[in-house]
């Protein structure tokens, strides 16, 4: 007999089976704690994300990838799949504060000081305190080495100034972590720091970026004279480069995890729309055939992410590199979600033209996937070079 | 290809083993020189093969063989499809052994049946009655009668692999009062004597079979249900899709290969993005279909038959749409030698026209897919 898993998620994998303990652990928990849909609106968005990562924290079901000793569980990388997979299946809110909880936290168990560690972890593993990445700026996006904003101590404190750019939720955000130049003219990778940055202050402004979709996901952070504490320092002062590597190795480590799952369950919702817009009249026959060939194409496309996804927790947790699987990850991941937004869109046919509908947005916002964390032909250019031996 | 599936030191070392012996016995010029034998294959290769217990890696110990599961075997199939190897492996140590081991509940036959395709004294080959992908609602092409001293089968099918050269065809047979039973019938006992088509795969031997009240031996105490049917196609499904992947695999290398080496306009071929991101785009399919591919093969070994339902059919589809592309991508990428038949390129796509056709089209195991993922198999 197929089950609701089988039909929703796909066959099971043999170190992740549908009746694991840690799935029934977690459903029992989360049939105990319903929660509302998503609002269209950003603001009314962040705040409902970051109530229910409240909710969730406060329950012990942040984090769980984080060591006991800093209040994680200490999990493997196949329970944190099952775990991906569990709160998409019961439509919970995304996850707020991922550069905090996996990128800048880990980094700081790697290279931070007691006192830092003691100060911020807590924070970012309640949700008390927000987090977000200034790295990019305007002319250091892909080249990242090449950086201009620089800090310079004075007294016990560091002043920093220059500009950031698409940081994600930075309005958001209690914290920035900001890679800077902090040895006068130092190049390249040499001579960077990575500090901790107050968002709250005189010197730091954020302006919002206007999307397509009329969200305003990313900013541009201008920092004039902002002010870090002498300590908050992530790792050596002038070894910013190591620190940003780790982070990295986080990202890439973790990149994709979470959606596979709830792409399959948006698609559930796209499959319904199509039912119904063939129903009452809003899309033809023929529409109607195209548009259910596209989603089962796309059910295949997620079962393919979802075995990267799984292949990728496989050898993370036998502590093997994952570079060669984050490159691939992200292409078929990009790429996937574009064409999700538009099927989703398609399904309703012209009504998904129509302003404040989940279709309308997810169509416009879904642009963006196969670009911001790096281009689908930047991905190509490191999979043919770095992967396939191909000739620069 | 980016990823290797196969985890454990075990694996790892039987896979080298089999890749030296398959590179050095499968060379370009062996396989055209076998295609051109009465035979149709390399019958020192096979032979080889089977001293090397290869026949009998994936079945069980108690008859023969090596018991070391469904992932070396796709492992095998992997990389004799890397090779083109010409040889009944696919036919027999695969679906044939399948079959005995699917359909069949502890059964002397069966067991005796099966030792001797491990010892390589029978070569056998497997004819579905129900026609081919997965049995529907369609009615059966191949039935058996009950007469006097035993049985008979009675229909045909077409293009069976590994048929032509058999020793034995098991037939999976239609019974009046429904459900399925699986038959041996000697090919001497086969009128008119199978023979082989030519077909544009020159690396493999099919034949048209045609029953006409043939005598037939039960194998096995019962019939079974279509379920069970199902249940060996995908499990063979699985097989040919490992296979599959390493024709994907192999013909993707040579690509590569090719265009590291290959210059134009004073630089390597392979510089260029517009075919760079060509070949990233093949790579990262052939590496995601081949982890579906072991992914279905993990579930064979941990006897999930529900998950399995779902894995062999999309596993089958993707790995069959990939392979197929990635085969008239490398015709593509080689340019004009790509089309001639001076390269193995041409051999790899004519292999995959083949495989296509083999158990389903991607287009028909999608569909089989579907019904399972909707529940509305039976």
């Amino acid at each position: 007999m197929t089950s609701l898993d089988h039909q929703v998620l796909g066959p099971a994998f043999a170190q992740t089976p549908y009746d694991h303990p840690f799935r029934v652990e977690l459903r029992a928990w989360l049939a105990e704690h319903p929660v509302d849909p998503e609002p269209l609106d950003q603001d009314a968005r962040f705040r409902h994300r970051r109530d229910w990562h409240r909710t969730m924290a406060g329950n012990g079901w942040v984090g769980l990838h984080w060591p006991v000793e800093h209040g994680g569980r200490g999990v493997d990388p196949l329970t944190q799949f099952m775990y991906y997979e569990e709160v998409a299946l019961a439509a919970t809110p995304e996850p707020v504060n991922t550069p905090g909880l996996i990128l800048l936290g880990p980094t700081l168990m790697a290279h931070g000081s007691a006192e830092l560690k003691a100060r911020f972890l807590p924070g970012i593993l309640s949700g008390d305190e927000m987090w977000c990445q200034g790295f990019s700026e305007p002319d250091s996006g892909s080249d990242l080495a090449s950086l201009r904003t620089r800090a310079e101590l004075v007294g016990d404190e560091w002043i920093v100034n220059g500009q950031k750019i698409w940081t994600t939720f930075a309005q958001y955000a209690d914290y920035c972590f900001v890679l800077c130049r902090t040895e006068a003219g130092s190049e390249r990778h040499r001579g960077l720091t990575l500090l901790i940055c107050p968002v709250d202050q005189d010197g730091v402004t954020v302006r919002p970026i206007r999307q397509i979709s009329g969200d305003n996901e990313f900013s541009e952070v201008f920092l004039d004279d902002a002010r870090v504490p002498k300590d908050w320092v992530v790792g050596e002062v002038g070894q910013g480069w190591s620190a940003a590597m780790t982070l990295f190795q986080f990202e890439r480590g973790d990149q994709g995890y979470t959606d596979h799952a709830r792409m399959l369950v948006h698609l559930l919702d796209c499959e319904d729309a199509l039912r119904v817009a063939e129903a009452d009249g809003t899309l033809t026959v023929d529409r109607a055939a195209d548009a259910r060939r596209v989603q089962r194409d796309l059910w295949v496309r997620i079962q393919e992410l979802r075995h990267l996804n799984y292949r990728g927790a496989v050898l993370a947790k036998a502590g093997q590199e994952l570079g060669a699987v984050g490159s691939m990850t992200n292409l078929v991941w990009g790429e996937l979600e574009k064409d999700l937004g538009s099927a989703f869109a398609e399904a309703s046919g012209a009504r998904s033209l129509v302003l404040g509908r989940h279709d309308t947005h997810a169509r416009l916002a879904s642009r963006a996937a196969s670009i911001y964390s790096g281009t689908s032909e930047i991905q190509r250019n490191i999979i043919a070079e770095r992967l396939l031996g191909l000739p620069k | 290809m980016i990823t290797e599936p196969l985890t454990t030191a075990d694996e790892l070392e039987i896979r080298d083993v089999v890749v030296d012996f398959t590179r050095t016995t499968f060379t370009s010029e062996r396989v055209r020189a076998a295609a051109l034998t009465p035979r149709g294959y390399d019958e020192v290769a096979w032979k080889q093969m089977v001293d090397l217990g290869w026949t009998g890696l994936g079945i069980a110990e108690d008859v023969g063989g090596a018991g070391l599961g469904a992932i070396v075997q796709c492992l095998v199939h992997r990389e004799l499809g890397a090779r083109l190897a010409p040889t009944p492996f696919l036919g027999s140590a695969g679906f044939g052994a399948a079959a005995l081991d699917v359909l069949v509940d502890d059964d002397e036959a069966a067991h005796g049946l099966l030792a001797a395709v491990v010892d390589g004294t029978v070569q056998c080959a497997l004819a579905l009655g129900h026609g081919r992908g997965w049995p529907g609602h369609e009615s059966p092409s191949i039935t058996a009668q009950p007469v006097d001293d035993g049985w008979t089968v009675t229909g045909s099918a077409a293009l069976v692999l590994d048929a032509a050269r058999a020793d034995v065809v098991l037939v999976v047979a239609a019974l009046e009062e429904g459900g399925w039973r699986l038959f041996q019938v000697a090919a001497s006992a086969l009128t008119p004597t199978p023979v082989p088509l030519l077909t544009v795969d020159v690396t493999r031997t099919y034949a048209d079979l045609l029953f006409d009240h043939t005598p037939a031996t039960p194998i096995g105490a019962s019939s079974v249900t279509s379920d069970r049917v199902s249940l060996l196609v995908d499990r063979i499904a699985v097989y040919l899709a490992a296979e599959m992947v390493g024709v994907a695999i192999a013909c993707t290398n040579q690509t590569l290969d090719y265009l590291r080496t290959r210059h134009q306009f004073g630089k390597p071929l392979g510089s260029f993005q517009a075919l760079k991101h060509r070949c990233a785009d093949v790579a990262v399919a052939v590496t995601v279909a081949q982890e579906l591919v072991f992914s279905a093969a993990t579930l064979i070994e941990a006897d999930d038959v529900t998950s399995l339902a779902l894995a062999a059919p999309l596993a089958l589809a993707r790995a069959g749409e990939v392979m197929l592309h990635a085969t008239q991508e490398a015709i593509q990428l080689h340019g004009g030698v790509g089309f001639t038949d001076e390269v193995d390129i041409g051999l790899y796509y004519k292999r995959a026209l083949g495989d296509l056709e083999l158990i389903a089209s991607p287009v028909d195991a999608y569909a089989r897919m579907d019904l399972v993922r909707t529940g509305k198999t039976s």
